[in-house]
């Protein structure tokens, strides 16, 4: 399924066709592929450092042995508006690593990780990633709480109370990342990012 | 976003953190560092609206009612008579804090107090009203000030006794209270209800506040008159422009002082005038209900030497 175009409130659809009772396709959250987001969404140069930072990020998970999981994509990257996004927002549905299931595992490894896990500001300036993690090896109850949380959080504009969508993405590698980051890089200007 | 809507949506995002915190287990490890990160985001970036406050003139105004159709639309003639009679209240305060105003003709200086329309908002109904920043600004502006003036004056109308009520429109002018009137006339005369948020104010006015709101402004009598008395003065508050004065005719009354006696002059008052003899000329408003004399309110004009 397609990325839907965006709105005439310049933000994805919370649904596509005549209503929202119908495929679970063609409902928010819309599971894509990471090169459907680049090809929509890395239409300037800043975007497409936003992008590279983000593939790095996610690289930098599944180094970390975060491999299974998925990942919303919401905020001013995947709307229309008339400055740059500062960063991409994205809301990471994360199984601990198999060697890190126990609390103090994975509390080690955060404090062992600022840069990838546990400081966000310097995630945002080094990634241009807005991180923030679910922990679905936590209680079913509390992963029910934060997920209703998010979704009232991210289905709305704040400003105008229009109902929005966002963009699903798995973290398991289906496409080969590595190739689109390196894609992305040279397409920026001096194959900075 | 208005200041006041803005914050009131953070501390509400901050409240839900707060609860969902404590919902969750110490094994949701990943998700607690997470909600705790966004929560600390938040607090900060309250602080920091609480530093930098809009120095320029906003208001945001909510119509329900009948002439709103849910989150589509709103009734295009009731809509602009209603913003029309809000930017006529604003250019009246405006202008009454710095010259007298007529009972009728041209608003003075309007030009002065012009506010735009920037953005429609929703729930119900609404739009934001806006100064436009034509050059940077640090300290709030004229017209801000006017604007939450304005509010607080139309939010008095909603006070729940009569004597608060009296007590919060003692500075109105005359014409001021007309406008008022016919600002709820029109929303009582549509079925419409409103809600007004502007500074730190942030009022609904529904069917009963409505109804309410047309009844104050059309019965409270509002006369002036201009009131030579003699006595002593008591003394002044220079900081807050304001007098005490024992009359011969009335006894102790206190009140404001009028702009056209200088800041310089209220400050050598204490010093001038205290226990001396003098003659001094009033502004009485007098606020009745119902052919009931509820206040009356003095403002000191002049002060001389009694003969």
């Amino acid at each position: 399924m397609p990325i839907p175009a965006l709105t005439l409130d310049n933000c994805l659809p919370p649904f596509i066709g005549d209503g929202p009772g119908d495929s679970s396709l063609k409902m928010s959250p819309y599971v894509v592929s990471i090169s459907e987001i680049i090809n929509r969404f890395g239409t300037t140069e800043h975007r497409k450092c936003i992008l590279a930072g983000w593939l790095r990020h996610r690289k930098a998970l599944r180094n970390l042995g975060f491999t299974n999981g998925f990942q919303w994509i919401d905020g001013s990257f995947v709307e229309r508006k008339a400055t740059e996004p500062r960063d991409i927002d994205v809301v990471s549905f994360l199984y601990r690593p198999h060697e890190h299931q126990t609390v103090e595992a994975i509390s080690a490894l955060f404090a062992a990780n600022p840069d990838i896990l546990l400081n966000r500001t310097r995630i945002k300036a080094l990634h241009h990633v807005d991180f923030l993690a679910i922990d679905l090896s936590g209680s079913t109850e509390g992963v029910a709480h934060v997920t209703s949380y998010f979704t009232q959080l991210f289905s709305h504009q704040r400003e105008s109370f229009v109902w929005k969508g966002m963009l699903s993405v798995t973290l398991d590698e289906n496409e080969d990342e590595s190739e689109l980051l390196v894609q992305l890089t040279d397409s920026i200007n001096g194959g900075e990012s | 976003m208005i200041d006041k809507i803005q914050r009131d949506h953070i501390v509400a995002d901050i409240a839900a953190l707060d609860s969902l915190l404590k919902c969750i287990t110490d094994n949701d490890f990943m998700t607690r560092i997470s909600l705790e990160s966004r929560r600390d985001e938040l607090k900060e970036q309250l602080a920091r609206m609480q530093v930098n406050a809009n120095p320029m003139a906003s208001a945001a105004l909510f119509f329900g009612g009948r002439p709103v159709v849910g989150r589509r639309g709103i009734e295009s003639e009731f809509g602009a008579n209603a913003i029309e009679k809000f930017q006529e209240m604003v250019s009246l305060v405006a202008a009454s804090r710095v010259t007298d105003l007529k009972t009728s003709g041209p608003v003075p200086l309007k030009s002065n107090s012009q506010l735009h329309i920037t953005h429609v908002l929703h729930g119900s109904f609404g739009f934001q009203l806006e100064e436009i920043d034509q050059q940077g600004q640090i300290f709030d502006t004229d017209l801000k000030e006017s604007v939450d003036k304005t509010t607080e004056l139309l939010s008095a109308f909603e006070e729940p006794k009569d004597e608060s009520f009296l007590e919060a429109i003692e500075d109105i002018d005359e014409r001021v209270l007309q406008t008022v009137k016919e600002f709820f006339e029109l929303m009582a005369a549509k079925g419409a209800t409103v809600r007004i948020v502007s500074g730190e104010v942030d009022k609904t006015f529904d069917d009963a506040s409505v109804a309410l709101a047309v009844e104050r402004a059309t019965m409270t009598e509002l006369k002036e008159r201009i009131q030579p008395l003699n006595g002593l003065l008591a003394g002044v508050l220079p900081a807050h422009r304001q007098f005490e004065y024992e009359s011969i005719e009335y006894g102790l009354i206190y009140g404001k002082i009028d702009k056209q006696i200088s800041d310089e002059q209220v400050i050598n008052m204490n010093q001038t005038w205290t226990g001396r003899d003098s003659s001094a000329i009033f502004l009485v408003k007098e606020f009745s209900r119902r052919g009931k004399v509820y206040r009356q309110s003095y403002k000191m004009l002049s002060i001389q030497e009694r003969r």
